[in-house]
């Protein structure tokens, strides 16, 4: 479905330094320093699939974004998204795509958003049979009906986002392109907006593709992650192995009768973190100690109470592949 | 003294901020000198068809035209601060409040720094540039020193009333929310009041009475007019005791309103 | 993959314009407030033509109807231009809030697209003035009217259509090279405007009118054929003039193409 060679896009950049002196100068003078947006950027995503690509600001993943979706020619490279070179056939190809940016609506925003469908419709010259029952499903699936006949301007931003997904599907689009789809939603339209791209990932065999800053976002969608930093694809795999590789740490919290941190003998790859009389935080490598093998040694010198074993979060995984790939 | 430094700090950030736009100064001087030649031929062909109806001198219109084009920035009517009428409309302003300032002052040093700084970067080349055209569209000299100290105290006053013009025009955004109306009216009023659509002197004489009853005529007008002696030297105390008087008067109106306007907000919870 | 029977443009066209006037209908007090101030400056402009007159009669010959017969064209031909390509006049800003890539994620012609982003009806004021100024020139100017002159003077509207919004189109590809540097556009546009409320001849300056005839057509929108209806000049040809804006709009909308591939390629 897509597929990207060696693709290449240098972008020139004027600087600009502080003070005086320095805006004086390059008032005469301007310098300018290339940035290396992609670098032999290579990956292929097949149909049906949800990926999720993430990477640091600057990284390079708006730049991909708008060279698949037709918006941007990159210097080299090969680059194909259905068989068709995106900028090359332009209005062919954002014929069969759908893009929602989060931070940027398509939505009229002082009329009904029926209005921006119907002319969504005769934009990308929708049948009107097809249009209706595009348009019936959608809302039904997304709980638009309610919503259709007001404008714009007076939808919650969950309302809106909704809304907007529904804008970008309503002419059958074989990708959908999300930017941030879920920023700044409330915890409801949040898995909503979550639960409605699954299944029309699964019903219509929709290939997604998800930039976004919200790990939850990548856990709840995507199986696969394209990491990319500095222009290069540093990670292509499963979110899950990924999991496996970084998230060796837990964090296990007892309740205790009591521990004296002075006399506590640990096994290797387990520490205290945090000591207080009555509850204690350690810190295990599960590569060196199963949590069984922590929980046996705790209890062999003290009364447990309660426990609990907790995963970190995913950010602080993104945290650790950012810093260990040297990117961010 | 502290105080004063926060606006020559706030003033040369705003000058850097103008730096920056190289490309948008030439792009500026050169429509000027656009503006500037358009209009000098242009009266230059009333004065060719009639000059005995014609009050001023070749070189009189042609040095008018171009100290307009030279601090167009400092009296340009229809550039608002559009921060400031942000503040208003979203209704943030009320946060101002908290600040140790005085808001009509720290307002005014906005509006008086931003109409500088764009100024700063253009009046020279202009002014150097128009005063080696050839005669009949050259930027001349002022008869004499003392006309030029005349037309700098002038200009400086000027300066002030267009700010204090201008204080009112944004304060109006408080009570209709909406600035496009009023800067058109605005911009429209005093582009035609000031001399900066026609030359005040080109106009019918009842209308230049008339005008000598408000502010508008002591805006740029006056200050080109003494620079060319249009306005003779003995008449320019006279002018510049005007400009103050008005002065006095519209400051203290700028601030009322804006206690009044600022009250709104409060009221409205902002 | 499936393809639907394209919906024609005229009717696209229909759609968008009946939305924009619904959508500017939604702020009735601002609509009307923006409508009063555009009125207002067009009639500044033409408060100081009269007033001019009033002191000098003519100028260099022509009377204060002819002078109005040039004001009023060139006014109704910028308004039009306003109302319709305001996509293009507002062209920058798109850019840089990103809405132009919105435009270009649409499967329609880029022109097109553009065109249909905005319209701004609160400017048919100064439309409305233009008609009731013509009314007053073409009344009171001594013009003897023939099927022939009439014809010249809807041509002469419609180059100054063509004229100002060749410039808009124009201005939106010089966007794509400068920004900053944009407000050169306003020489020819707005310049224009003021330049063309008078015969251009009245200047006195020769490199002017073959400027404005050969770079930027603004004398063959309206001067060559003010002066055939006034009678000044008998030649057909000058009646003939507006159709090289034609021209001239085919040039812009090239210059326009160069600043899309070039946007295309830099992303900026």
């Amino acid at each position: 479905m897509i597929y990207v060679k060696e693709l290449c896009k240098t972008f020139r950049v004027a600087r600009r330094d502080g003070g005086m002196k320095n805006t004086l100068k390059s008032f005469f003078h301007r310098e300018y320093t290339e940035i290396h947006a992609l670098d032999h950027l290579n990956f292929t995503i097949g149909e049906g699939e949800m990926v999720g690509y993430i990477g640091p600001n600057g990284a390079g993943k708006s730049s991909t974004v708008k060279v698949l979706s037709g918006i941007l020619v990159p210097d080299s490279g090969i680059c194909t998204v259905g068989g068709r070179v995106p900028w090359k056939e332009r209005t062919a190809h954002v014929a069969q795509i759908g893009v929602v940016f989060g931070q940027r609506s398509q939505l009229w925003w002082d009329v009904p958003v029926i209005d921006t469908f119907t002319l969504l419709r005769d934009i990308y010259s929708v049948p009107e049979t097809i249009y209706r029952r595009n348009l019936d499903e959608l809302t039904e699936m997304l709980g638009l009906s309610q919503l259709l006949r007001t404008p714009t301007r007076q939808l919650s931003l969950g309302q809106r986002m909704r809304c907007e997904i529904a804008a970008s599907l309503i002419h059958d689009p074989k990708i959908l392109f999300l930017d941030e789809p879920t920023i700044g939603l409330d915890a409801v339209s949040k898995i909503a907006v979550r639960d409605f791209i699954k299944a029309r990932n699964r019903e219509r065999g929709t290939t997604v593709i998800l930039t976004t800053h919200d790990m939850q976002d990548i856990e709840a969608l995507t199986e696969r992650i394209l990491l990319i930093g500095r222009g290069r694809i540093l990670r292509d795999g499963s979110l899950d192995a990924l999991k496996r590789e970084y998230m060796t740490e837990r964090h296990m919290t007892v309740l205790c009768a009591g521990l004296d941190a002075d006399t506590l003998s640990l096994p290797a790859g387990m520490t205290l973190s945090e000591s207080h009389p009555d509850r204690a935080v350690f810190s295990l490598d599960t590569t060196v100690l199963p949590v069984s093998d922590a929980i046996a040694a705790v209890s062999a010198q003290t009364d447990i109470y309660d426990l609990s074993v907790e995963n970190p979060s995913l950010d602080t995984l993104i945290t650790h592949l950012y810093k260990e790939y040297e990117v961010g | 003294m502290k105080r004063l430094r926060k606006y020559i700090t706030f003033f040369s950030m705003r000058v850097r901020c103008e730096l920056q736009y190289r490309t948008a100064a030439l792009a500026g001087i050169a429509t000027q000198f656009c503006w500037g030649f358009m209009y000098i031929l242009l009266y230059h062909a009333f004065r060719r068809t009639d000059p005995s109806a014609y009050p001023m001198t070749e070189d009189q219109t042609a040095t008018y035209i171009w100290l307009q084009q030279a601090f167009l920035a400092m009296f340009a009517s229809w550039s608002m601060e559009n921060d400031l009428i942000a503040q208003i409309k979203d209704g943030t302003v009320a946060y101002e409040l908290c600040r140790p300032m005085s808001l009509y002052p720290m307002w005014f040093a906005k509006c008086m720094a931003s109409r500088l700084s764009r100024a700063l970067l253009r009046f020279l080349p202009i002014l150097l540039i128009t005063g080696f055209l050839p005669d009949g569209y050259r930027m001349v000299l002022p008869p004499s020193p003392l006309h030029f100290l005349a037309f700098f105290v002038s200009l400086v006053l000027a300066f002030l009333l267009m700010v204090a013009l201008l204080m009112p025009a944004h304060i109006a955004v408080f009570f209709l929310l909406n600035e496009s109306g009023i800067r058109s009216i605005f911009a429209n009023l005093v582009d035609f009041c000031s001399g900066s659509l026609v030359p005040l002197p080109l106009l019918p004489a009842g209308l230049q009475t008339v005008l000598s009853y408000t502010p508008f005529l002591y805006l740029q007008n006056t200050p080109y007019l003494i620079y060319s002696g249009y306005v003779p030297l003995s008449a320019a105390p006279r002018y510049i005791l005007i400009q103050c008087i008005w002065l006095c008067i519209l400051v203290p109106l700028g601030a009322w309103m804006m206690k009044k306007g600022l009250s709104r907000v409060v009221i409205q919870g902002g | 993959m499936k393809q639907f029977k394209k919906v024609p443009a005229h009717r696209l066209y229909g759609t968008f314009f009946s939305m924009h006037l619904r959508a500017a209908m939604e702020y009735k007090s601002s609509f009307l407030m923006s409508f009063f101030g555009m009125t207002l400056t067009s009639l500044a402009s033409f408060f100081a033509i009269w007033l001019l007159f009033d002191r000098f009669h003519t100028v260099d010959g022509y009377t204060l109807s002819e002078v109005l017969l040039c004001y009023s064209v060139i006014l109704m031909g910028f308004s039009v231009s306003e109302i319709f390509l305001r996509g293009f006049d507002t062209f920058a800003g798109q850019v840089q809030s990103g809405s132009f890539d919105r435009l270009l994620l649409r499967p329609r012609s880029l022109l097109f697209s553009v065109l249909v982003s905005r319209m701004e009806f609160a400017r048919t004021g100064r439309f409305l003035q233009g008609i009731l100024v013509t009314a007053y020139a073409v009344t009171h100017a001594d013009i003897v009217w023939t099927p022939a002159r009439a014809g010249a003077y809807l041509l002469m509207l419609l180059g100054c259509c063509v004229f100002f919004s060749s410039l808009l189109i124009l201005q939106a590809g010089v966007c794509f090279f400068t920004i900053e540097g944009l407000e050169v556009m306003n020489i020819f546009s707005h310049g224009g405007k003021e330049l063309g409320s008078y015969p251009l001849d009245i200047y006195g300056s020769r490199p002017l009118i073959l400027f404005f005839t050969f770079l930027v057509p603004l004398a063959c929108a309206q001067y060559y054929p003010f002066l055939y209806l006034t009678g000044r000049a008998d030649c057909g040809l000058y009646a003939l003039t507006p159709l090289w804006t034609l021209a001239f709009l085919l040039v812009c909308i090239g210059v326009w193409r160069i600043g899309v591939r070039k946007y295309q390629s830099t992303g900026s």
